[in-house]
């Protein structure tokens, strides 16, 4: 099932609903990177609050979303890992390397908010 | 009790004669036994307050019926499960096995003069009542020390699963900010438990920050070490920062030399740095009110 992307200001946010097959993670990244620069967005939230695995094509995948945002001008944060799945992460090794992450939509919205105000400070 | 099934065991058809033989005796005499192995236990320091709670039945038919059952034909689970329940019942009140053999020597010795008195004149007989009595003794000593000590092992494990519980505590101490002494000796299993802990505590608290006090774990060593970055590494992942403190001046060498890498982990020398730390992240300024001024100003100083 596709992942739906809504467009909230300057924000994206892409709720996962259900489990991702690979086509549909391939897919997620194609429609976030094409509508970064439709809606000229500043940032992207992925909800990942339903899911209770995260595997490691599905970590590949987020760091390689994370980074074509970034090299299409917006910053990602991964919102919603439930303590489980942060738990069977860190026993598997994987790692999603610097992609920020926050507890849930809300401080995810303040995270991502905080580090593009950082960001255009940092340029000034 | 867990469910541990107990040891079968086998009588062979001479043994199963001599109970037979034994029984006879037990049987014919089994009041009189009963009784005195009553007062025999009233009379004993430990055993005595216990046997007064217990029920004395008013006559043995029961537990006669129960052991004649078990001695012909083989039927002991019955008469062996109320063994066991004693034997858990002095376990739960807290009474020594050795208890037990303070008061059965009295017991057998009352038993063997009545089998010698009997048989007095038929050798083959003595011999085999004897054997019998000795054979039964260790069926009912075996049944009742199992569940003596199953009973404890039972509470012992209860005991480390509350200590598991009370040894990971989270305090809340402001809005965003945990504070998680650990204490303890902290193996994979005991890792493997204060993560979960962490996270959860995380999620429900909507923490942003916690500080991990390790003062309390004597032994640091690479393996906790690599424990502890994974529970930083899974905090990471739910969006919170983890401040490790309490690396004592030991535990601090002792990990650079053989070469953790604690990098990634944000580390303070005690609690109260962690806290500083975690103040300063948080964007929040603690500040101390000269003795004059009122509880008003405290208010503006609130706002």
């Amino acid at each position: 099932m596709a992942v739906p992307i809504l467009k909230q200001h300057d924000y994206l946010i892409a709720t996962v609903q259900s489990t991702l097959t690979d086509s549909d993670m391939m897919q997620l990244q194609n429609d976030l990177a094409e509508r970064v620069g439709r809606f000229r967005s500043k940032g992207v939230i992925i909800d990942v609050t339903v899911l209770d695995v995260m595997d490691s094509f599905a970590c590949r995948m987020i760091r390689t979303i994370a980074q074509v945002i970034r090299l299409r001008g917006a910053e990602t944060v991964l919102v919603g890992i439930q303590p489980d799945v942060a738990f069977a992460m860190v026993q598997l090794g994987l790692s999603l390397d610097n992609v920020p992450t926050a507890l849930d939509l809300e401080d995810g919205l303040a995270l991502l908010e905080q580090r593009i105000r950082g960001r255009h400070n940092h340029e000034r | 009790m867990p469910d541990r099934q107990p040891r079968a065991f086998t009588i062979s058809e001479e043994e199963k004669k001599n109970l037979q033989t034994f029984w006879e005796i037990y049987d014919a005499h089994f009041a009189e036994v009963s009784d005195q192995l009553r007062e025999a236990s009233l009379a004993h320091p430990e055993l005595g307050p216990v046997t007064r709670t217990l029920p004395q039945p008013a006559d043995h038919s029961e537990a006669r019926e129960a052991l004649r059952r078990a001695v012909f034909e083989d039927q002991w689970e019955p008469y062996l499960a109320a063994v066991r329940a004693l034997g858990e019942h002095y376990a739960y009140a807290e009474i020594r096995l050795s208890a037990w053999f303070d008061v059965l020597p009295n017991w057998r010795s009352l038993l063997m003069n009545l089998i010698v008195e009997a048989y007095a004149h038929d050798q083959a007989k003595l011999l085999s009542a004897l054997a019998g009595l000795s054979k039964f003794t260790e069926i009912i000593l075996s049944a009742v020390s199992q569940a003596y000590v199953d009973a404890k092992e039972d509470t012992i494990t209860k005991q480390r699963a509350a200590i598991l519980e009370l040894s990971t505590p989270v305090l809340p101490v402001r809005e965003g900010l945990l504070i998680m002494p650990l204490i303890g000796l902290l193996d994979t299993h005991r890792a493997q438990q204060v993560t979960q802990v962490l996270l959860h505590a995380i999620r429900d608290h909507r923490a942003k920050i916690v500080v991990m006090d390790i003062t309390g774990i004597p032994v640091v060593d690479s393996r906790v070490a690599n424990h502890l970055i994974q529970s930083v590494d899974a905090a990471r992942l739910m969006g919170a920062k983890v401040i490790l403190t309490g690396l004592s001046p030991e535990v601090a060498q002792a990990l650079v030399t053989v070469g953790v890498n604690l990098e990634r982990v944000n580390t303070q020398s005690d609690l109260q740095s962690g806290i500083e730390e975690a103040n300063r992240i948080l964007r929040v300024k603690v500040i101390k009110l000269r003795d004059r001024e009122s509880s008003a100003d405290y208010e503006d100083i609130e706002d």
